[in-house]
């Protein structure tokens, strides 16, 4: 399985289009830097939109394009499979794959943000360090879940557009179902979802409480998607 | 006595109600050069799906190099070198395809540019640098077997690997399939649609007709078993009566040997009008 990832890694970093959202997401910020300025309070409560919306959607699409999409259309998920890796660790290491991928990406935009406040020598207390912080990693297993949740569609038809739409469509409404649902009802759709329990994590962080099991029940949820795919890619026919 | 180193055992797949193997048996020894023939659908590929693990096996039992339970089977598929067609990502080259290779069948980062070398010399494409996506069929179909041989494996399976072939091409696969029983000890099982030319490169052949391996038999069988003598002579009917009893001149003699296009013809039927 290590292997596989190795191998993976290797030729998606050797892939120009795999780069394409992050100059993009570089160019927008090289843009914010000499076109404004920033301090603390309009740069958080402007974060939370980005980490929701914009960070996701700049993650997923290379992840899927990359991971999956070449994998599939190239079909050498098969070398790993004929080899005899089983097709529960070949979903596993592209699960790693693309922890690894979306943490650099995360790791990314935190260092664009810190290269903005040393630009406008905005000074960070440790409490907003640590917030900022906090609202990454919360960003951070969202995604997970998002691409997770995605991936599923992915080994179900085959075909890794199918992932990525589901993903984006995920991203795009499911907060907003979810929070009307809850509210509607008073019922905890949002908050039990890996969503909801990301959020929770970060605001219990914050707020100096336990946080650590809401992060367990985030990856008892990815735990639960990747047992979904493999359940549904063990009983795949790969074709030759 | 032969050293089994692919067993089938009644081997049966079925998608929902149609079953494609009705229980298939075959042996492919260590050494053999294992010619799979039969015609589109009627199981070639399935088969070599349930011995690399790319297909559920409905019913029975594949053995690799001796497997005796799953977990030994997952184990000696390391074994196995595949060619099922050209698998390969469009924005590498050559080498950087076989790096990615030759990392999943982990052979070790120091041997790895040497091992890669070699595999591209052997099949012709030691120059070539551009991207996989300007490769011709032929330039796809000799990377993918300089994939399957990368690591210098035990098994090679190699389905339909002169499709689409010039002529040249196909007499050099033919010659690289015997190099690599010859030179590397590589056990070879290939499957193709050129009878005669499978002829010319296998030398056991296990046909399969409608999911069932109907025959299998070596080529010193097909010659021993399939073989007649044509004689032409001046007079058929003299010749009829005195070739037994000698002394009538024979003016020509061509010895015609079935082909293995006609033994598969007259096993499963069809073939020349």
């Amino acid at each position: 399985m290590r292997r596989l990832i190795r191998a993976d890694l290797r030729r998606i970093l050797a892939k120009p289009g795999f780069y394409i959202c992050p100059l993009i997401s570089f160019a927008l910020f090289i843009y914010g830097l000499f076109s404004s300025s920033i301090e603390y309070d309009s740069y958080y409560s402007n974060l939370d939109i980005q980490l929701a919306y914009i960070y996701p959607f700049l993650v997923l699409l290379p992840i899927f394009t990359c991971v999956y999409g070449d994998e599939l259309r190239s079909g050498t998920m098969i070398t790993a499979i004929g080899r005899g890796l089983s097709r529960t660790k070949v979903i596993l290491a592209k699960f790693i794959d693309t922890v690894l991928l979306s943490l650099a990406f995360v790791l990314f935009f935190l260092l664009m943000d810190q290269i903005t406040f040393d630009r406008f020598s905005v000074v960070l207390t440790k409490v907003q360090i640590l917030r900022v912080f906090s609202a990454y990693a919360a960003a951070w297993l969202q995604i997970l879940g998002f691409c997770t949740f995605a991936a599923i569609f992915v080994y179900l038809t085959w075909n890794s557009s199918v992932g990525l739409v589901a993903g984006l469509i995920s991203i795009a409404f499911s907060k907003m179902i979810l929070d009307w649902l809850q509210n509607r009802t008073h019922l905890p759709f949002y908050d039990v979802t890996f969503l909801g329990q990301a959020d929770m994590a970060r605001r219990q962080f914050d707020a100096g409480n336990m946080w650590m099991h809401h992060v367990f029940f985030v990856l008892l949820w990815y735990a639960l998607f990747l047992t979904v795919s493999a359940l549904i890619f063990n009983r795949k026919e790969l074709d030759l | 006595m032969s050293e089994a180193i692919i067993e089938l055992k009644d081997i049966k797949k079925q998608y929902g109600k149609h079953e494609v193997l009705k229980g298939v048996n075959m042996q492919i020894n260590r050494g053999d050069i294992y010619g799979l023939i039969g015609r589109n659908g009627a199981g070639k590929t399935t088969i070599f799906k349930m011995i690399l693990g790319l297909s559920e096996i409905t019913d029975g039992t594949v053995s690799i190099a001796g497997s005796r339970s799953r977990s030994e089977l997952y184990k000696n598929r390391s074994k196995v070198g595949f060619f099922v067609g050209s698998r390969f990502f469009n924005y590498l080259s050559a080498r950087e395809n076989l790096k990615y290779y030759a990392t999943v069948k982990g052979i070790p980062h120091r041997q790895m540019k040497a091992e890669i070398d070699r595999v591209l010399e052997i099949v012709g494409l030691q120059n070539v640098k551009k991207p996989f996506k300007t490769f011709s069929l032929g330039m796809g179909q000799r990377l993918g077997i300089a994939g399957a041989i990368l690591g210098n494996p035990e098994i090679l399976i190699l389905d339909e690997p002169t499709n689409g072939l010039d002529p040249q091409g196909i007499a050099d696969v033919r010659h690289m399939v015997q190099r690599f029983r010859e030179e590397f000890n590589m056990t070879v099982v290939v499957s193709s649609h050129i009878l005669g030319e499978l002829e010319n490169t296998a030398d056991r052949f296990g046909i399969i007709n409608e999911g069932v391996v109907v025959k299998e038999i070596t080529k010193a069988d097909l010659a021993e078993k399939e073989s007649a003598i044509e004689i032409a002579v001046d007079d058929l009917e003299k010749a009829r009566k005195l070739l037994t009893e000698g002394g009538v001149k024979i003016m020509r003699e061509v010895e015609e040997r079935s082909t293995l296009e006609d033994y598969y013809f007259k096993l499963v039927g069809g073939g020349k009008e």
